[in-house]
């Protein structure tokens, strides 16, 4: 991989000319918009510190030629008939997960306070905080919250969210992103449906400067594309919810609650578990007949972990994650498809990539990573049994 | 006399379960209205039914008015409510859903806006078992229905009236002569069809909400299939020129294997035979443990299509008349398809299909056709804003190469034509980037690819 990566965004409708970035940056990543709306993502070398933007917006445009077509024809022609219907929906709670962040949070709750009309309620969730660095922050905010959940886990700090949430639709970001302009908005206009109770968007990286943000990146990410997917049990498999986006972009509906009932908590950041609280959600809206969507034009920019340590701990924690979960539906749901799940995933991902590092074949990814994720994969079910015990006893 | 002091008349169909019955006719009585009304319970259940409601006797609403319809079938009752009825609008609900607080407001504030108006409310189904396999598969193919009558350019047909609850005026009810009460089922669809075949609008009020509490039984949902192919089979009879939509002629409409497969099963087994619930229900008791609801779905929804063959095998003698046209289907309601030239506009398009209302139409470019949208018996004749359909999802790639070269060549973009440089993109409102169809490939090769 080509490092340091410039991370763009580009509008197709604006003029551009050409752009000077630093000289160490070899390359360029760049989500190409036409009219706010996510198009394509391009990805070209960078010469002498400069970049010809009117060629990537040409490449941009021959890339998805006849999708702009299409956006314009929608746009112009389709009149209401482009929307999905219904009347609007009223102000939402965007509740912010944090814990011993704060460079991270003012820059989130900057963007926020930014973009969020007045009538939208902002949340910060201090979980299990050893500092108060998150309640001055917080203070000096007048518009923002703060909510003080004294017991460690993402997922506890996600149900804390819900119950103080003021309104209906609540949307959670985490404090490590940035969410875009009309993040909150393209979230919402999902709600319409009455059967959706979760909605996802597309998260992207916020800067791409060490080679652990790009392997990140390219161990793929947060971004799962650029077309907008309309879920229920009778299309997709419950377990089957990796590509629906992820927990750090994503607005629920308060009545979750009764609907489907909190998120485990068991799961997720802050516990043994380390990762899956989202997954666990998303398969049991599906489960019990509710819709999910996943909407690419509800945008995050995420800041990957910086250092290598962090990066290699993260993908352990997701295998950890994965597998907790897939112990879960085994064990609690008696849901024998998760045995299924776990082995094509080991026979037909896992093992090939770890075949082809070891073999050092082309596009193989590094295998420490890979290792660290087997790893997690092995502890993940005794991590989820540990996790409850936790759970039973207050920790 | 209709409309002198009663505004509206509020007709509940009741079959058996009258703590159900009380509590809708109580949702129903205590809500705001800005009108006067009356409601009117008919009852239809026979024998203990009609016994526990008369032992509710005083926890009844005061005011409400209840009409015999004991083991008539559901139009007959609806019939003889209507028939009973002194508003000058009518509300039809059924028992087995609970109405939410502003139903009649909603159906009002609709039929006020278009007195000519079928206005169809929102049911929305609450289950007391998540786990349910079978409801919650009922539960998102109904709100998938519903979710279409959302859309603005949605046109609407007469399976689009499922569920007893609805709005009219009490003239145009009469006019186009009720229900049918002869039919087996598909009494709705059959109201449905000739209420649009009479010119009058209909629409969808997704505020006049009601919950149907009630879940359906396996052999319940697969006896509503058996009724519904029974009630196409006669709806075909009464209406020959539905035959294309409801009959069951069209074997291109099962082109799966298994699916013909199923359809042939229905087709030739014996009208009373109920061989297949047995084993299919031990199938599908297997994916349900397996917890395979994909799988699930699919031959849930094989099942119900085999037993609406077999309903509609049951109102004919032999298959052999069963798959003969009957007279008149050659003909589908409203006739010929309008053939619409887009090199005079898309506005100019919309406003002509405004004026003329077809049944269908075939848009051209310079002659060359580019989309079909047929003639579709019981459904409502096209209005402008049905097109806009055809650009909501998946617009068609011609259409989309064509609009392009619309709206070029009326921006006066003359420097496509001449192959010179692409200019810079700026912003525009009406049109798209000029860069986007500047370069490779160019006017030329759009319209070769256009025709």
């Amino acid at each position: 991989l080509i490092m340091p990566t410039k991370v763009l965004d580009l509008e197709l409708t604006e003029e551009l000319s050409t752009m000077a970035v630093p000289v160490r940056c070899r390359r360029v990543f760049a989500l190409v918009r036409l009219k706010g709306r996510p198009l394509t993502i391009i990805e070209r070398p960078v010469h002498d510190g400069l970049i010809d933007l009117e060629d990537l917006k040409q490449t941009a445009i021959e890339q998805c030629f006849s999708l702009i077509w299409e956006r314009w024809c929608v746009d112009e022609l389709a009149g209401k008939a482009g929307t999905l219907g219904g009347d609007p929906l009223g102000p939402a709670t965007v509740a912010v997960c944090t814990r011993e962040r704060p460079e991270d949070l003012k820059r989130c709750l900057d963007r926020l306070l930014r973009f969020l009309d007045a009538g939208h309620e902002i949340l910060v969730v201090d979980n299990a905080p050893r500092t108060d660095a998150t309640r001055s922050l917080v203070e000096n905010h007048s518009r923002v919250n703060y909510v003080l959940e004294p017991l460690p886990g993402l997922d506890r700090a996600r149900n804390r969210a819900l119950k103080e949430a003021a309104h209906p639709i609540v949307a959670f970001c985490d404090d490590d992103a940035v969410p875009d302009a009309g993040w909150l908005d393209a979230l919402l206009k999902n709600f319409f449906d009455p059967l959706v109770l979760c909605a996802t968007g597309m998260t992207l990286p916020l800067e791409l400067e060490t080679p652990a943000q790009e392997w990140f990146e390219a161990y793929g990410g947060f971004g799962k594309g650029f077309e907008r997917k309309v879920v229920d049990c009778t299309t997709r498999n419950p377990l089957h919810v990796g590509n629906l986006g992820a927990g750090t972009n994503m607005a629920v509906r308060k009545s979750i609650l009764q609907a489907v009932g909190p998120f485990d908590e068991a799961l997720d950041c802050g516990t043994v578990t380390r990762s899956g609280g989202d997954h666990d959600m998303f398969a049991r809206i599906l489960k019990r007949g509710y819709r999910m969507v996943y909407d690419p034009e509800a945008i995050c920019w995420h800041r990957h972990r910086r250092s290598w340590k962090e990066l290699r701990s993260t993908i352990y924690g997701y295998g950890v994650g994965v597998y907790s979960r897939l112990a879960k539906e085994l064990f609690m749901e008696r849901d024998l498809g998760a045995v299924g799940l776990a082995w094509s995933w080991f026979r037909n991902e896992q093992l090939p990539q770890v075949v082809r590092s070891v073999l050092r074949r082309q596009g193989r990814k590094p295998l420490d990573l890979l290792m660290a994720e087997l790893g997690g994969c092995f502890t993940g079910p005794f991590a989820y049994k540990r996790a409850r015990k936790n759970l039973r006893k207050g920790v | 006399m209709r409309g002198r002091d009663i505004l509206v008349s509020v007709i509940v169909t009741a079959n058996g379960n009258p703590a159900r019955t009380l509590e809708t006719l109580r949702a129903l009585m205590h809500q705001g209205r800005s009108a006067p009304a009356e409601f009117i319970l008919v009852e239809r259940s026979s024998g203990s039914g009609t016994d526990d409601l008369g032992k509710l006797g005083a926890a009844l609403p005061a005011g409400l008015k209840i009409v015999d319809g004991t083991a008539a079938k559901p139009a007959a009752a609806w019939k003889t409510g209507a028939a009973a009825a002194r508003g000058r609008w009518l509300i039809f609900l059924d028992s087995a859903l609970v109405p939410d607080d502003g139903l009649v407001e909603a159906h009002l504030k609709t039929l006020r806006s278009d007195s000519d108006a079928l206005s169809i409310g929102y049911v929305r189904m609450a289950w007391p078992d998540p786990g349910d396999l079978m409801n919650i598969v009922g539960r998102i193919e109904l709100e998938k229905r519903y979710a279409a009558m959302r859309r603005p350019h949605h046109r609407f047909c007469l399976e689009d009236l499922f569920e007893t609850n609805f709005a009219c005026t009490a003239d145009h009810f009469e006019r186009i002569g009720g229900f049918d009460a002869s039919l087996d089922g598909r009494e709705l669809q059959e109201f449905a069809y000739r209420w649009i075949r009479s010119g009058r609008p209909v629409s969808f009020s997704p505020l006049a909400l009601a919950c149907r509490f009630h879940t359906a039984t396996f052999r319940q949902e697969l006896s509503r299939q058996f009724r519904n192919g029974m009630g196409n089979a006669q709806l075909c009879g009464r209406h020959p020129e539905l035959f294309s939509v409801v009959g069951m002629w069209n074997v291109k409409r099962f082109s799966k294997r298994r699916k013909k497969m199923y359809f042939l099963v229905g087709l030739v087994s014996s009208p009373y035979l109920r061989w297949a619930h047995g084993p299919a229900r031990l199938m599908l008791g297997c994916l349900e443990r397996l917890k395979m609801r994909k799988s699930w779905a699919k031959h849930f929804r094989l099942l119900c299509m085999l037993e609406y063959c077999r309903g509609y095998r049951r109102a004919f003698r032999s298959v052999a008349s069963m798959m003969r046209r009957p007279d008149g289907s050659g003909t589908p309601q409203g006739g010929q398809s309008l053939r619409i030239d887009l090199k005079d506009g898309w506005k100019g398009a919309l406003e002509m299909v405004d004026r003329e209302r077809p049944d269908g139409i075939i848009l051209e470019y310079h002659r060359h056709p580019m989309v079909r949208i047929p003639p579709q018996p019981g459904a409502e004749p096209l209005r402008g804003i049905h097109l806009h359909a055809l650009f909501a999802e998946n617009p068609p790639r011609e259409l989309v190469m064509m609009t392009a070269l619309e709206t070029l060549e009326r921006s006066g973009e003359r420097t496509f034509d001449s192959g010179q440089a692409p200019g810079e993109l700026k912003p525009q409102s009406s049109a798209p980037p000029r860069a986007a169809v500047s370069g490779q490939p160019r006017l030329a090769v759009l319209r070769s690819e256009t025709r």
